[in-house]
């Protein structure tokens, strides 16, 4: 499992020694803040969630960096807090002080697939959240259900749903449903 | 579709750089906050399929929109039915011969609700969690307390003062300790030097600095929003002054500024170590995917009581009152939940720490109301051996079976006429937070097609391809429902909504609805009805307005000048 560790034991692994946490936070921030655009479509919630959860890893650091994967545990973090309502709300009061300006791209720039990134926009929020940590943080179906906390099988239909809807907004088709003479219900 | 894959794994998206030092600052405003640090655009909330938007009010009857940031008017000391002496009882209800707290002492145990009294609050069990240790890694996402201010590498001490009655907290000064590699003592600020030779860095309410073993900081905070009591300015360079750190970290203050005193312990007796349990319960009447409406939980070695009321002090009301002998924090909240809270809090004699939090689904229920309800509780709670716990939760997964059963979407159809004949929004296999609408696509007797919206379990309204949806009213149609809540149907074509006050103030937020779980011609919000007009501005895709109304009285009419102001 993600989080499973041998705490009785308290030894690290011989083989791997524990990275210094600034330099992990280093490393991890530009994947988490990709992976995590992705999930929420907006690149400054991102940034701002991507560095709470590394926060809370540093805190908490003399644990963390003993399991097998520490930047996993973030990514548990950062969705946990991505789809938080309270936080959000906050967030976006916050947000509304510091940035009055609405801004989904940095200094300007924009991803390499805008077209992709807006058809991302659509989906539902797990669908998104799937996707971002299957293909951009390119974890395993196993690790995608640790992090989000479903089963795996939850995991395989959500990503088979959410690349046909995907399929869908890239490429829309006519409608098939029958057109009926309606009147009020 | 492997296309798609690989074009998803080569998507570039732009991080932002991290700024030196930025996780160890966030790491020290956290603690002096513990407020959760997210941001996001201005202009955009991303929320579940349906969400509610809120538009704070004042609760006056000419008052204009309160700005969501700000805090719920603070009860004052004066008022007679909410600040009790410390000696006073609490709740309004009728006074009984039990003049004691219920004994919580017993095997390892969470709590519950006395069955005969959950049934006369119309509470049944929605689920009840297995203990989990504090010392996780992940813990403090499942518990809301976990020691996550505290690490081995950290140290605290908390002033506080308090007012006459020792009811609310005024202000507190903390002073923090960090490992000296946490970058702290280079934060920016007036330069200052220290009598002991250090040199430190000083803003208006906080300074810190370096001993070459530590950092260390002191702030001086006032509570939300701030009493008269409180004093404008703290000498922090006094407190600083008398400040020293032994090589562990520990803290000692030679000098405490009048009228503060200093918190015992922040942790419990064996706060690094110890469990966490909740149980969940919902209203009879609840809706099968809504966060629970109350919720009881348990934890050893968790931060005292003390400590989260002056935390809960700083960033909005909260206070303290004696029931049946017992010390309990009582804090209220409506600016970050959907629905409004109140929050009980207690270090129980037994050795545990309770929190009985009570968000009712109603939302025209009082605070007061709140507490009553909440305190009723209290007062029922009972302490679950490990038979009695493993009992809960079978019938708590009973009762939450029952609930997400849609047999009684498909009774609700049949009544009207209607047969259910798709999928039903949103997801049933991931319980995010809903707000109590439900989109199901439907067929009528004579074969008509409609997507029906479900409200709160009880309110059914079909809406077909030619709905005067398009009528007056190009985009968007609002309909009443119960609780204080209105339904705001929009056409796919819309992305987002948002209220805002008629002067451009706060208020504004928006929901994304291009996430919405629903391919089908509709769209449809729950909305707080505001208490007083305001703007609603409907808007497509990279936040083109579409159109703009104004909302009176729960009804969108033609937008005012003060709306077309608003961009």
């Amino acid at each position: 499992m993600l989080v499973e560790m041998d705490v009785a034991a308290g030894e690290a692994d011989e083989e791997q020694q524990p990275l210094d946490v600034d330099e992990f936070c280093r490393r991890a921030h530009p994947r988490l803040v990709r992976t995590l655009t992705a999930a929420t479509g907006d690149v400054s919630l991102a940034d701002e969630i991507t560095q709470e959860a590394l926060a809370r890893a540093w805190e908490r650091w003399d644990r963390v960096c003993r399991l097998d994967q520490p930047e996993a545990w973030c990514y548990r973090v950062a969705m946990n807090l991505a789809r938080s309502q309270f936080r959000r709300r906050a967030a976006a009061r916050r947000a509304h002080d510091r940035m009055p300006a609405a801004s989904t791209a940095v200094d300007g720039a924009a991803s390499t697939d805008d077209e992709l990134m807006t058809a991302l926009r659509r989906l539902p929020e797990l669908q998104r959240s799937v996707l971002a940590l299957r293909f951009l943080a390119d974890l395993s179906v196993e690790s995608t259900a640790d992090v989000l906390r479903m089963p795996i099988g939850t995991v395989k239909s959500t990503t088979s749903r959410a690349l046909a809807e995907l399929r869908l907004i890239l490429d829309p088709r006519p409608d098939p449903r029958p057109t009926t003479e309606a009147h009020d219900a | 579709m492997h296309d798609l894959e690989d074009r998803l794994r080569s998507l570039d998206l732009p991080a932002p750089p991290l700024a030196p030092r930025a996780i160890a600052a966030r790491v020290e405003r956290r603690r002096h906050r513990r407020r959760i640090l997210t941001t996001g655009a201005a202009a955009v909330l991303v929320l579940a399929t349906v969400g509610s938007l809120a538009v704070m009010a004042t609760g006056d009857d000419d008052a204009t929109i309160a700005p969501a940031s700000a805090p719920s008017e603070p009860s004052p000391v004066s008022s007679a039915n909410t600040i009790p002496t410390p000696s006073a009882e609490t709740t309004a209800a009728e006074t009984t011969p039990d003049t004691t707290m219920v004994d919580l002492s017993g095997e390892d145990g969470g709590l519950y609700i006395d069955p005969a009294v959950a049934t006369e609050l119309g509470l049944v069990p929605d689920h009840a969690g297995d203990p989990v240790p504090l010392d996780e890694p992940d813990a403090s996402e499942q518990a809301p307390f976990t020691p996550d201010d505290i690490s081995s590498d950290m140290q605290r001490a908390v002033l506080a003062r308090y007012d006459g009655t020792r009811s609310l907290v005024i202000d507190s000064i903390t002073v923090n300790v960090l490992p000296s590699a946490s970058g702290l003592s280079e934060m920016e600020g007036e330069i200052v030097t220290l009598p002991n030779g250090f040199e430190a860095r000083r803003q208006d309410a906080w300074i810190s600095w370096s001993d070459g073993i530590h950092d260390i900081s002191v702030q001086h905070i006032t509570s939300s929003p701030p009493s008269p009591d409180a004093s404008p300015t703290v000498d922090l360079l006094a407190i600083a002054r008398s400040v020293t750190v032994d090589a562990d970290g520990a803290i000692e203050l030679t000098t405490v500024p009048d009228g503060f005193e200093r918190l015992p312990s922040e942790i419990a007796a064996d706060g690094t170590s110890g469990s966490y349990r909740s149980i969940d319960y919902r209203s009879n009447s609840s809706l099968a995917s809504d966060r629970p409406e109350l919720s009881i939980d348990v934890a050893t070695g968790a931060h005292t009581a003390e400590h989260l009321l002056v935390e809960r002090s700083m960033i909005g009301p909260a206070r303290a009152v004696e029931h049946r002998g017992q010390r309990i924090i009582v804090s209220h909240d409506g600016l970050m939940s959907p629905r409004p809270y109140v929050e009980l809090i207690w270090d129980d004699p037994s050795g545990i720490q309770v929190w009985v939090t009570y968000s009712p689904m109603e939302l025209d229920a009082t605070e007061q109301d709140r507490e009553v309800f909440a305190f009723r509780v209290v007062d029922a709670l009972r302490r679950a051996d490990a038979a009695n716990w493993r009992e809960l939760q079978r019938t708590a997964d009973e009762a939450h079976r029952a609930l997400v059963d849609v047999a009684w979407i498909d009774e609700l159809l049949g009544a009207r006429g209607f047969e259910r004949v798709g999928s039903i929004a949103p997801d049933w296999e991931v319980l995010w937070d809903r707000d109590g609408l439900f989109i199901v696509s439907a067929r009528s007797d004579d074969g008509t097609a409609a997507d029906c919206l479900i409200v709160l379990r009880t309110d059914v309204r079909c809406v077909t391809a030619t709905d005067p949806l398009r009528g007056r009213f190009a985009t968007a149609r609002v309909e009443r429902t119960v609780g204080g809540r209105l339904i705001l149907l929009t056409t796919p074509d819309i992305s987002g909504v948002s209220l805002q006050r008629f002067d451009g103030g706060w208020g504004r937020s928006t929901i994304d609805l291009s996430a919405a779980d629903d391919p089908r011609e509709l769209r449809a919000v729950l909305i707080e009805q505001p208490s007083v007009p305001a703007c609603l501005i409907l808007s497509a895709d990279d936040h083109v307005v579409v159109t703009r109304y104004s909302l009176v009285d729960g009804a969108l009419v033609d937008p005012s000048e003060s709306c077309m102001a608003q961009t």
